[in-house]
């Protein structure tokens, strides 16, 4: 099983993950429940199918592969489903579409591969995302490992969310940890996320004792974080654990249309911030001598 | 003073504007719409009647002498530079001696009048359009170039071209031909007395026992002629430059037009002595080159290169400072945007936006393998970024040690202008013209013509521009056993049709056999027209400026250049790999749907809902399977690199009318220069098997097909690296739209520089960009006013999108847009 993942995108040319030209690798499973979520496609380890009524002919071709006679925007919701994926083969329209491949990470660094020019070209390489990638630790140690011997430069996008032994081990291998801390508050945190914050600023700090390239990564919502205190709060933070960057990701609704291709309802009432409020925290990071990216 | 290459680098900052001179004039040439000048139709019909019986290189001779001793000529006002074709701005000239039946048939509004084309439409005054009906086109019926090719044309190929359309001939048979890069350093240095002189010398040397010598007598006349009428219409402007200055109050105008009188004394007779002598030489030498011979994509080569020295000497010597160099420059721009050339409608169709194709190459390597960028490619750069207009086309050559800095400037250049430069890749292009026999002292040297053909400069006599072979009609045609489902004819017939070949590689037997087949119909209608071209409408003053005529004695399409091979532009090849894999994928392969099953459904275009699967059914089967050019898929890109592979390699074997006659070459070479033929050729067309419906556009250059690269640019790339580039001397084109805002960071910048370095690394031959979003150009189309300077790259060459018809725009549209 180790050496099998489940994957649900490989994007090529991914620009906004890590310096250069980059091909992210989006694995499955997340222990967290952000209202924002802009991948609710890979929340569940087991994958997802996505339904797209506007592609939908209606040639009924889906119900006739389905051993339940399952019909088109129910895959995937009728608890008979088990996301065998035959609707999604027989599909001609591509209207329906299965999130979640098995792969094992050969298969994955051949797909990894052949970018490898543009890489070294733009100083780019690997970033391995989700999800949360620390949901299925074996393989991804067993890509990052993989990445490493063949001299690409590797990233990760974590929540941190994990146990410790697990992140360590793939911590160790990458060149460059792009770390979410959602909220400074536990409460609110867990209002926000579904889960508490302690274990990962836990990790957070045991990370920066070690030395490892740590970079906060914030999504910023208005009515949510975007506040003064809590960005105090994660300066402050980022000084204890050694961080010197910090990138800051305003709210954007652009995951809004997958959770009607999933066919659930999207439940975010943030709002983007405006961009005085963005500068003005951009400005605070800054004089406390951080290194601030926005957007992404 | 500042650092030299520093005040180049700032024209190119966005605080730079150009100077109220410059603005004023780009506003004068917004002002007026393009319109029809009947001057040169009625010059031209006046003199062929007073040479009647001459040699007819003579009497072309004398036609441009009387054009250019009587056409209307004019100075803009503010403007540096000089030269006209038309009597106004923006107006185009009439070449009757290509062809008059369409325009006799366009005056009575079939298919359109010329004002109420739905793309390129031209004024016309009432006047014009008596003088040409009455005065002009009846002297010219049955004895035009095009009346010859009728005569000349076998009819197995008319029928071929014109009935099935295998291949699209028509533009070169009422049109003249162009893409040539003429010896523009040789008039600068020794001026056009001393082309006179050798053409004199020559001449007296003659023996005329021999019967090869006494035919070069009319044609070493016709250049002197010629040459020396182009002395006199620079005298004219030196004339009416000084009656202006008589009239003009304002003391600095007064010495700018005194200037410019005393230029126009001296040049092109003379060697030019300054940088604005040397531009004023280029623009006597290129736009008496247009009126002469109704070509287009007459080409100026590597200015920044043969420009640079007088460039320079003036700066050192104080006698030019940047600004007004910077100005020079700008209105050698302005001018080469006022030219325009009237095409019938199917070839507007084909060459949308009245592109000339006037292009520039900047940077690349010198002979002795150095970086040959230098300031004056920086501020050529400028010129296009803060002009905003669509000609000069412009060309970035790069090689290995092309300075990043320079990219990266030229794609800021893109990001302004939404569509120029293209970039071109030295380390492809000179080999694949190596291989086809050209030195390497002048393969080093190569400029762009026309879109993205590479020639040589001032030394070849190539034609690029041969018509365009239909690549994805031959699949339709290989489906059906060889009968076009349009019209009935079988052309080519095949043994067996789809349905019967039990391999796919039978399949692709049968697709080879078409492709052969249309290929050399192709060579006859190219080889027919340069024939025709050579016998009808011979250029003397062209020829007197391309190395090595004068020496021979031998008009161009007699033999004259040192260099000479024949190019076809075709058209629909990625459309064709994409059918023939899906072919493979879903009716060999996966036998998702049978040969029979994908016939009729392409036969009713997908429309019949009756059969199982119904016809959309299997369009999106075809339409989604993974068999597309452009996503880095190996089976998919090797069927492409194939077909282009075959038809190289076939070509090779065609001799063009000059083999054998002096020229290097002499051969056919090929080139995916498509320009905008993908739309109008794909309108005859059938359904093919990658999903498209009859009549869409097929596909341009080696560009995927609108809404098939999937996996992003680096896919893309990926997968056009992998064709045979350097079995294409004539020159790959191969477009990528991208989003503006993914480029409007540092970042997106850099890893933009870095997709372009990459491609080239891989063996890339070419790319170009359109960087406008698609929301802009749906504006756009709504409300044309507002966006009358909006650019778009159309296929090898920039148009403004406003005065493109609207299948054109719907095509741009719908080209995948890429995220950086």
């Amino acid at each position: 099983m180790s050496d099998t993942g489940k994957i649900f995108n490989i994007q090529k040319f991914s620009t906004h993950d890590g310096p250069g030209i980059r091909t992210v690798v989006f694995l499955t499973g997340c222990p967290m429940r952000c209202i924002w979520c802009s991948n609710p496609e890979s929340q569940e380890r087991s994958g997802a199918i996505l339904w797209d009524e506007r592609k939908c002919i209606g040639c009924g071709l889906c119900v006739q592969a389905c051993a339940h006679g399952i019909i088109p925007g129910m895959q995937g919701i009728d608890e008979r489903c088990i996301r065998c994926g035959e609707c999604v083969k027989r599909c001609p329209s591509t209207a329906l579409e299965q999130m979640g491949e098995d792969m094992a990470a050969e298969k994955v660094m051949e797909a990894v591969r052949k970018d490898k020019a543009f890489y070294q070209e733009s100083g780019g390489g690997i970033t391995i995302s989700g999800g949360e990638p620390l949901m299925q630790p074996e393989f991804v140690t067993a890509l990052a490992q993989e990445v490493k011997r063949e001299g690409y430069h590797l990233a990760i996008e974590t929540t941190g969310y994990a146990d410790w032994s697990a992140a360590d081990r793939v911590f160790g291998l990458c060149d460059m940890i792009l770390y979410d801390i959602k909220h400074m508050d536990s409460v609110q945190h867990r209002k926000y996320t579904g889960v508490p914050n302690e274990r990962i600023l836990e990790n957070a700090r045991q990370a920066g004792r070690k030395g490892y390239p740590l970079i906060y990564r914030v999504p910023l919502l208005g009515g949510v974080n975007a506040d003064m205190e809590n960005m105090r709060a994660l300066g402050e933070f980022a000084i204890e654990t050694g961080v010197k960057e910090i990138h800051l990701l305003p709210y954007h609704t652009y995951g809004e249309n997958k959770y009607k291709l999933l066919r659930t309802r999207y439940r975010c009432n943030a709002y983007r911030p405006s961009e005085s409020k963005i500068n003005d925290i951009r400005k605070l990071l800054e004089r406390k001598g951080f290194a601030v990216k926005t957007g992404g | 003073m500042k650092d030299l290459m520093m005040q180049c680098l700032e024209l190119l900052e966005d605080e730079t504007q150009t100077s109220p001179r410059i603005q004023k004039l780009r506003e004068q040439y917004f002002a007026v719409d393009p319109s029809i000048c009947a001057e040169r139709g009625v010059l031209i019909t006046e003199s062929y009647k007073e040479t009647e019986g001459e040699p007819q290189v003579l009497r072309r001779a004398k036609a441009l002498d009387k054009i250019l001793s009587e056409m209307t000529i004019y100075v803009n006002d503010g403007g540096l530079l000089v030269g006209n074709l038309g009597s106004v701005p923006r107006s185009a000239p009439v070449f009757p001696e290509f062809a008059v039946d369409w325009i006799e048939k366009e005056l009575n509004g079939d298919p359109y009048y010329f004002p109420d084309r739905p793309g390129d439409a031209y004024q016309i005054d009432g006047e014009t359009k008596r003088v040409l009906l009455e005065d002009v086109i009846p002297y010219w019926k049955g004895k035009t170039h095009e009346d010859r090719v009728k005569l000349l044309l076998p009819e197995e190929a008319k029928i071929a071209c014109q009935q099935v359309r295998g291949s699209d001939e028509d533009w070169i048979m009422t049109g003249g031909d162009g893409h040539i890069i003429a010896d523009y350093r040789r008039v600068i240095r020794e001026g056009l007395s001393g082309v006179i002189r050798q053409a004199e010398d020559v001449l007296a040397s003659l023996e005329p026992t021999f019967p090869e010598d006494i035919e070069k007598i009319p044609f070493l006349k016709a250049a002197i002629i010629a040459d020396k009428a182009v002395l006199k219409f620079a005298a004219r402007y030196a004339q009416e430059l000084r009656e202006q200055m008589q009239q003009e109050p304002d003391g600095r105008r007064k010495k700018e037009l005194e200037e410019m009188a005393e230029i126009c004394d001296r040049v092109p007779a003379q060697p030019a002595r300054t940088f604005q002598e040397a531009c004023q030489t280029m623009l006597f030498v290129n736009f008496s080159i247009q009126i002469e011979s109704n070509g287009h994509s007459i080409s100026f080569g590597r200015i920044d290169q043969y420009l640079y020295p007088f460039f320079i000497r003036d700066i050192e010597e104080g006698r030019l400072d940047v600004e007004k160099a910077f100005d020079i420059m700008c209105c050698m721009w302005l001018k080469v945007n006022e030219l325009s050339k009237l095409r019938d409608w199917p070839n507007t169709v084909t060459f949308v936006g009245n592109p000339l194709f006037q292009n520039m190459t900047l940077g690349g390597q010198t002979r002795d393998g150095r970086d040959a960028v230098n300031e004056l490619s920086y501020m050529a750069l400028a010129c296009t970024k803060k002009l905003k207009m669509i000609q000069p086309s412009m060309t970035v050559r790069l090689y290995q040690g092309t300075d990043r800095k320079f990219i990266k400037e030229a794609v800021k250049v893109i990001r302004r202008v939404g569509s120029m430069p293209a970039f071109f890749n030295d380390e492809v292009i000179i080999p694949s013209m190596l291989n086809i026999g050209y030195t390497y002292d002048d393969a080093v040297d190569y400029g762009m013509v026309g879109c993205v053909e590479p020639a040589v400069q001032g030394c070849g006599g190539g034609r690029y521009g041969a018509g365009f072979p239909n690549f994805a009609k031959w699949v339709e045609l290989a489906v059906n056993g060889g009968k076009d489902p349009r019209t009935g004819i079988t052309c080519q017939p095949q043994e067996k049709d789809l349905s019967q070949c039990e391999t796919f590689e039978e399949f692709m037997e049968c697709f080879r056999l078409q492709l052969r087949y249309f290929q050399r119909m192709h060579v006859i209608c190219g080889n027919v027209v340069d024939t025709s071209w050579g016998e009808m409408t011979p250029n003397p003053f062209l020829s007197s400026v391309v190395e090595d005529c004068i020496g021979r004695g031998k008009e161009i399409k007699q033999g004259g250049a040192k260099y000479d091979n024949t190019g076809g532009q075709n058209v629909g090849v990625i459309s064709a790999a994409n059918a023939l894999a899906t072919i493979k994928k879903v009716v060999f392969d996966d036998k998702a749907v049978s040969a029979e099953q994908l016939m009729h459904a392409l036969a009713t275009n997908f429309e019949d809902m009756e059969t199982t699967p119904n016809g959309e059914v299997i369009r999106q089967i075809l339409v989604n399977a993974d068999s597309k050019f452009g996503n880095d898929n190996d089976m998919a890109d090797g069927i492409a690199a194939d077909i282009m592979r075959y038809f190289a390699e076939e070509e090779r074997q065609y001799i063009n009318t000059r083999y054998g006659k002096g020229p290097v070459g002499g051969h056919f070479i090929p080139s995916t220069a498509t320009v905008s033929a993908n739309v109008g050729n794909g309108e005859c067309v059938g359904a093919t098997a990658d999903g498209r419906k009859g009549g869409e556009p097929i596909t341009e250059g080696t560009s995927a097909f609108r809404g098939t690269d999937k996996e992003g640019p680096t896919a893309l790339l990926n997968s056009y690296a992998k064709l045979p580039n350097v079995l294409m001397p004539g020159g790959q084109l191969f477009n990528v739209k991208i989003t503006p805002s993914s480029v409007d960071t540092e970042e997106g910048l850099d890893n933009w520089v870095s997709l372009i370095t990459t491609l080239f690394a891989k063996k890339g031959m070419q790319i170009q960009f359109n960087i406008v979003s698609v929301e802009t150009l749906q504006e756009a189309k709504e409300e044309p006013e507002k966006y009358k300077d909006l650019i778009v790259r159309v296929a090898g060459f920039s148009s403004y999108f406003v005065t493109l018809c609207p299948q054109v725009q719907e095509d741009i549209i719908a080209r995948t847009e890429h995220v950086l």
